[in-house]
């Protein structure tokens, strides 16, 4: 359908400007960090660096690489992904399960049980001085336990569940299929594309924790990636006198900024790099998102 | 204990239901391993048991810990033996001109993002749907979605990064293509709220304007066609085939941002913010964390919360009975 008059023309031409221009305006704040991350010391701290780095110095990568502290920090988040990830999708799913279950006796009960803490709760100082109370400070269960039950998700999931032919599930069991065997064999591949999209939705979420980090973490070696990056962008430095030495004793410079930005880079790469990969995941997860309402 | 491995439903559900001692039965039916395995409630109720405890730990306790609100909590002493003081915490902040002065930033930043953070997507959507090359659309949308998947805090060094006063990107170019002297955004109240709503859009537009893409494409293409014949060009049939469709999902998005209007999103403000603006940049979230964390102030804070809560609740009570009435329909 093309509009050959001159109004649809400068409307085309003023629409596709305005949309380049958002492209950039997201495009070109990454490249700019990047250039900056990789550029010489003198050249940060002189001029202005556009999205092409000047005089090419790894200082910053090499000594955020060698950092025993940022490697704690990103390992400590790749292990707080898996763990938080793949139990709060099992968990969703074995809630759903026994909630779409025609034999649950109990079920509306433990649906209100359900909901009202969605609509209610106790907030951040209750919650915290709770965390506080049994302990969990300074321990990775503050920052497993209380955010491992997704309410949203077992509600999706059991919807998901509830529409299931319900003959599928009779045959099975009649042909003797047992619980764990029903909700492996059965269930799970037929809601398999929406746990996808939960998986990647909760993997980022937790990738990006940090909050929980501030309220109950005081110990350095248990911070999360993002939360090394926020100390990291406050304080401009990494404190970590070996490889300052080697990078010394290497004659290399390495700006504040290079080392934020660098920071940066490092803790948005995995999220950058599996992004194509999981972009259907993660439409598809929206739909589902927009269907419940 | 002979099981059928077939039987009629009702006569299924009554035997569960009037089996006394499920328990012992699952017990002895997984040590003699039975090929085929009795549905019972408990073993649904050991998959729901972890999801039920978890909650009532970390959901319905502190909805009781609410109750310090009413107290002069003591850390040392607990919920359970602190001194009751009533609704002193409550007329303390009432009457506290701080707050007012939070209740007021929270109002007006919420004002800002529901009047432009809202309608950004819409018309990001409509926009976009007038775009006619697939590849183009299709890159533009990838691109889109990308800032929604990072977090504020890699967001906020980002703007600080753009905006600094010292070798910033926007500054560099205020210079060189303006010749303006350098501003300090991020520290200068005047700017606080354009950047905390400009970065929310930037962050969110794609992401919440896929919502309004399905709902396009799910139109009826033949309205389309019939407004042509009237001789409706692009923009009428925008004004009056595609408008009209979105506005059921407006309603219902704009009735879960109603309720959310005295909680803004803490992360944000929090990154954003630095001491030279709290005077415009405090909200109710952002305060209760200062004044409640690292002041200590347990009891007042979580008065705070409370009515933080209970307003919003509220909203959504009243957002939803006008939808109703207006729209003909609502979230329940």
């Amino acid at each position: 359908m093309h509009y050959r008059t001159a109004s649809g023309t400068a409307f085309q031409i003023v629409n596709y400007t305005l949309f380049t221009l958002f492209c950039a305006s997201i495009l070109v704040p990454f490249l700019n960090a990047i250039a900056i991350s990789l550029s010489s010391y003198q050249a940060v701290a002189m001029g202005r660096i556009g999205i092409w780095p000047e005089g090419w110095n790894f200082g910053a990568y090499y000594e955020l690489t060698h950092s025993l502290q940022f490697f704690r920090s990103f390992m400590n988040t790749a292990m707080l992904t898996l763990v938080n990830t793949t139990l709060v999708i099992l968990l969703a799913l074995a809630a759903a399960y026994a909630l779409s279950h025609k034999h649950l006796i109990g079920k509306r009960i433990v649906f209100s049980y359900l909901l009202i803490p969605m609509f209610f709760n106790g907030g951040l100082i209750p919650t915290y001085l709770l965390v506080n109370r049994i302990g969990l400070n300074d321990s990775y269960l503050a920052l497993i336990l209380p955010s491992i039950c997704s309410i949203f998700y077992i509600i999706v999931f059991k919807n998901a569940i509830d529409q299931l032919p319900k003959e599928l599930q009779e045959s099975a069991e009649i042909d003797g299929c047992g619980e764990g065997r029903m909700m492996v064999r059965i269930i799970l591949p037929l809601v398999l594309p929406m746990a996808m999209a939960f998986t990647v939705f909760s993997a980022v979420a937790y990738w990006n924790e940090w909050f929980g980090v501030l309220l109950y973490i005081r110990d350095k070696s248990m911070w999360t990636l993002q939360y090394q990056l926020r100390d990291i962008l406050i304080s401009s430095e990494l404190v970590d006198s070996k490889t300052r030495n080697l990078l010394a004793d290497r004659a290399v410079k390495v700006h504040p900024e290079n080392l934020k930005m660098a920071a940066l880079m490092i803790t948005i790469l995995p999220i950058v790099v599996i992004y194509p990969f999981v972009q259907t995941y993660f439409i598809h997860g929206q739909f589902v998102g927009a269907v419940k309402g | 204990m002979p099981i059928p491995s077939a039987r009629a439903e009702a006569g299924m559900s009554a035997e569960t239901r009037t089996d006394a001692h499920p328990a012992a039965n699952v017990k002895a039916k997984r040590s003699t391993r039975r090929p085929v395995p009795k549905r019972t409630l408990v073993s649904l109720y050991v998959l729901l048991a972890p999801t039920l405890i978890l909650l009532f730990i970390f959901n319905y306790v502190p909805m009781y810990g609410i109750l310090i609100a009413f107290q002069d909590f003591s850390v040392y002493r607990g919920a359970l033996h602190s001194p009751w003081a009533g609704f002193k915490h409550f007329g303390y902040f009432l009457t506290d001109d701080t707050f007012w002065h939070v209740m007021r930033n929270t109002f007006l930043l919420n004002l800002y993002d529901l009047l432009f953070g809202f309608t950004a997507p819409v018309l990001f959507a409509l926009l976009a749907n007038e775009i006619r090359r697939p590849g183009f659309k299709r890159t533009m949308q990838t691109i889109s979605y990308l800032p929604h998947f990072l977090s504020w805090i890699v967001v906020s060094g980002i703007i600080y990064r753009l905006l600094s006063p010292e070798n910033g990107l926007v500054n560099g170019i205020l210079e060189s293509v303006f010749g303006m002297g350098p501003i300090d955004f991020m520290t200068s109240e005047a700017y606080f709220r354009t950047i905390a709503v400009a970065a929310d859009i930037w962050k969110s537009v794609g992401w919440s304007a896929i919502l309004y893409f399905a709902t396009i494409a799910g139109i009826d293409s033949t309205l389309y066609e019939a407004a042509m014949i009237d001789g409706a060009n692009r923009f009428r049939q925008t004004i009056h085939v595609t408008l009209p469709a979105l506005v059921p999902l407006l309603v219902l998005l704009l009735l879960l941002r109603l309720s959310s209007m005295f909680g803004i999103d803490f992360e944000r403000v929090f990154l954003l913010q630095n001491p030279l603006v709290y005077d415009v940049s405090d909200v109710i979230s952002t305060y209760v964390y200062r004044m409640g964390l690292e002041k200590a102030q347990y009891s007042l804070t979580t008065a705070i919360g409370l009515l933080q809560g209970l307003l919003g609740f509220g909203l959504l009570l009243g957002a939803n009975r006008l939808a109703k009435r207006w729209a003909g329909m609502g979230l329940y």
